[in-house]
């Protein structure tokens, strides 16, 4: 469901609006402005990666979403269907370990040459959990074709799992209308 | 005080535009130009911070205007929700550093500071030995009236450090914006 951005209404004298046109002109832009387009996604059941791996996060919980931008039957994929400028924030951990460094990618339209934001992180010599949460940035989708997807890679030279059984360690993402295109 | 989110109105055939009804768009508008949003900072002083222990910051500065009285001079260690919403949080803590240190790790919670309201972890393990450690994450929570917002640090060796005041912006901070219903 696609949620149409209301255009400003200029008044001319004269005008007299009737009931419809007074929704359109005011009631829906002021709604649109207390609901935009949000979503956020978290990851609620561990998911192992391979080793040299690029991998998608595959989201299994969505918290909120109020534009249709995830569906289940496509879980690695978030694809606003409202054009604009969004803020968004990703976020991800790995369980135990002092090997190597860990990676997260955002990528729009599988595009992993240009990632929108990248976020790297050494293990931890003394060993500990790898988290980094809350990692800010700002995209613009065309409503129709464009999606985003959150990529994890490690080099540890075994397999990991990215933690989920804390609300602090889960993998997140969210999305937030800002402005028009 | 009681805020709320202003009401929009769904104008019906027979409404009359009326000053009443003119002034709650005013109000609509007002909202979301000027939503609710706190910003607190401890900057004034050093807070002493324990080692291998989360430590809560207590604020002692109000940066911004605080419309709707999310900031208690009584209750200086968090902000709390007035009118309930999603909300963007933005923690930033910066703790005075000294060589061969360990961790450091931002953390937000939500009504409570022990592991169950854990909501957000960021760790900068092999923290810089040189200078303040700077850590600013974000992120999207729904908060009902009365809930609050901690923000905690953790470092791992044993040593007290300080939550570090350096020029007139870093320092530890906490800021919450509402986005939307």
């Amino acid at each position: 469901m696609t949620i149409t951005i209301p255009q400003p209404w200029t008044w001319a004298n004269g005008d007299t609006p009737d009931f419809r046109e007074m929704n359109q002109r005011t009631s829906d832009m002021v709604n649109f402005l207390l609901n935009p387009p949000f979503i956020r996604l978290r990851k609620v059941t561990v998911q192992t990666i391979t080793t040299s791996t690029t991998t998608n996060v595959s989201w299994d919980y969505l918290e909120v979403e109020s534009d249709e931008m995830w569906s289940s039957a496509d879980p690695t994929k978030i694809k606003p269907t409202t054009p604009g400028w969004y803020v968004g924030n990703a976020g991800y951990s790995f369980n135990s370990n002092t090997t190597g460094y860990r990676e997260m990618n955002v990528i729009k339209n599988g595009d992993s040459s240009n990632p929108i934001i990248r976020v790297k992180n050494d293990a931890y010599s003394a060993g500990g959990a790898v988290v980094s949460r809350g990692n800010l940035f700002m995209i613009n989708f065309n409503g129709s074709t464009d999606y985003i997807q959150m990529t994890v890679w490690h080099n540890v030279g075994s397999n990991q799992d990215m933690l989920a059984a804390a609300i602090e360690h889960q993998c997140d993402f969210s999305l937030l209308w800002l402005a028009p295109l | 005080m009681a805020f709320s989110v202003p009401t929009v109105h769904n104008w019906l055939a027979g409404d009359e535009i009326n000053a009443v009804r003119m002034n709650e768009i005013a109000a609509q508008i007002d909202f979301v130009r000027n939503p609710p949003m706190a910003h607190v900072g401890r900057a004034s002083s050093t807070q002493n911070l324990s080692g291998a222990t989360w430590n809560k910051i207590v604020f002692d500065t109000l940066h911004s205007t605080d419309p709707y009285e999310m900031w208690d001079a009584g209750a200086t260690d968090r902000l709390t929700c007035t009118i309930p919403g999603w909300y963007s949080v933005e923690g930033v803590i910066t703790v005075s550093s000294t060589a061969n240190e360990g961790a450091v790790v931002l953390g937000i919670y939500k009504n409570g500071f022990t592991a169950n309201e854990f909501q957000l972890r960021h760790d900068q393990q092999n923290a810089p030995s040189s200078g303040a450690v700077n850590i600013r994450k974000e992120f999207r929570v729904f908060l009902n009236v009365d809930d609050w917002i901690h923000l905690g640090e953790y470092h791992t060796d044993a040593v007290t450090r300080t939550s570090a005041t350096v020029g007139t912006w870093e320092h530890s901070q906490l800021r919450m914006r509402w986005v939307s219903n």
